[in-house]
């Protein structure tokens, strides 16, 4: 596979939300609104790829049976990073993602890929893999978190986007509303890019 | 057995490499989070209590004397409960003829959009200048002064509740 082929293809082909399905708890507790989608979705870009990169540098030297350890080290590591310069850069916003910062250690797509993917390639094609990963995921997360705000809120970022007239149909910032956006998502996405999938 | 040794070698030697980054990264970064947590709490005080210059902790966390120029102008208190999801925690100052001069709620984890209202000057704004009796919902209590936001009932009673036992509690001399 090309290179550029390991960044492309998570962004539509293999996008960690709408086709491998994993982390979806993120994806869909921070997703109230477009600014904290955007938020969580840079913070798991940071772990995806340094946590990628990492694991794919040392494959050769772990052995297999404490490979598990050694991951998920390295990921809770880049996780406390972030969690840390959140709390001392973006104070706001690190209140208003709260405990799900810490739980990216629990997403599985970081786990995922690190050992389908880092843990057999080398650190270029790794890097551009969680590169792509996040690109896929933070386009994703922030796509629903806007939908989610405009038809919950209407606003999107925080700006006031429907007219005062508009009343907020407050089921799309509960936990139900993420469900629907996700499930419609996932079935244009389907419909639109997939091949055998418009029948 | 050696590759045991190998193997724990390998796992001390991510470990400690994971401890000495993030040891790293904690000093870097735990003055400024100190910070930030202090200048909040100031910033909370003097909104609840606009107009006064110095803040005493009396009681740790929980009461505040209100200063200006060295008179004592009211108290501040924390009022602390279990909210709809989780703890809500609210600053509110009392002046001298024991009437709210504010409330801010520093601490929630309500429903976004619902019970989140609680944090909107909306809701808290009907607290200003209210005695002990007028702090009761008016759906609860007919001499209550305070409207329940529209959906989040638990979550307006949890902080009104909460005030209003604060208060009682200072009246009866529990607190300083």
């Amino acid at each position: 596979m090309k290179l550029v082929q390991q960044f492309t293809k998570g962004i539509l082909r293999e996008n960690p939300i709408l086709i491998i399905m994993l982390g979806l708890c993120a994806a869909l507790a921070c997703s109230t609104n477009a600014t904290d989608a955007l938020g969580m979705g840079i913070a798991f870009s940071f772990v995806m790829t340094c946590s990628n990169v990492v694991i794919a540098l040392i494959r050769k030297w772990v052995p297999g049976q404490i490979r598990i350890p050694v991951f998920i080290t390295i990921i809770s590591t880049f996780v406390t990073i972030v969690d840390y310069t959140m709390k001392a850069y973006a104070p706001l916003l690190s209140r208003s993602l709260g405990v799900f910062v810490p739980l990216i250690v629990v997403n599985c797509i970081v786990m995922g890929r690190a050992e389908a993917f880092a843990s057999k390639n080398s650190v270029p094609a790794s890097l551009l893999d969680g590169m792509g990963m996040s690109v896929g995921f933070t386009l994703i997360i922030t796509l629903i978190g806007a939908i989610r705000e405009v038809l919950g809120n209407g606003t999107v970022f925080g700006q006031i986007l429907l007219p005062a007239s508009y009343q907020p149909f407050l089921f799309f910032i509960l936990p139900p509303g993420a469900f629907l956006v996700i499930g419609f998502l996932m079935a244009a996405q389907k419909r639109l890019f997939q091949k055998g999938g418009a029948k | 057995m050696k590759n045991m040794t190998k193997m724990s070698l390998i796992l001390f030697l991510v470990c400690g490499i994971a401890a000495g980054s993030l040891a790293f990264v904690n000093k870097a970064t735990k003055d400024r989070i100190a910070e930030f947590a202090r200048i909040e709490k100031a910033e909370a005080l003097k909104e609840v209590f606009p107009g006064v210059e110095e803040f005493k902790e009396i009681l740790p966390g929980r009461q505040w004397e209100a200063l200006r120029a060295g008179q004592r102008q009211g108290y501040v208190f924390s009022a602390l409960v279990q909210g709809y999801s989780g703890p809500v925690e609210a600053l509110f100052g009392l002046d001298l003829r024991n009437a709210i001069t504010g409330v801010r709620v520093i601490r929630h984890n309500e429903t976004p959009g619902l019970g989140a209202k609680i944090t909107g000057e909306k809701f808290l704004g009907q607290f200003q200048g209210r005695a002990r009796e007028a702090v009761a919902l008016k759906k609860d209590d007919p001499a209550g002064a305070i409207d329940a936001i529209a959906a989040a009932t638990i979550s307006s009673r949890a902080v009104t509740h909460s005030i209003r036992s604060v208060i009682d509690s200072f009246l009866k001399g529990e607190l300083k």
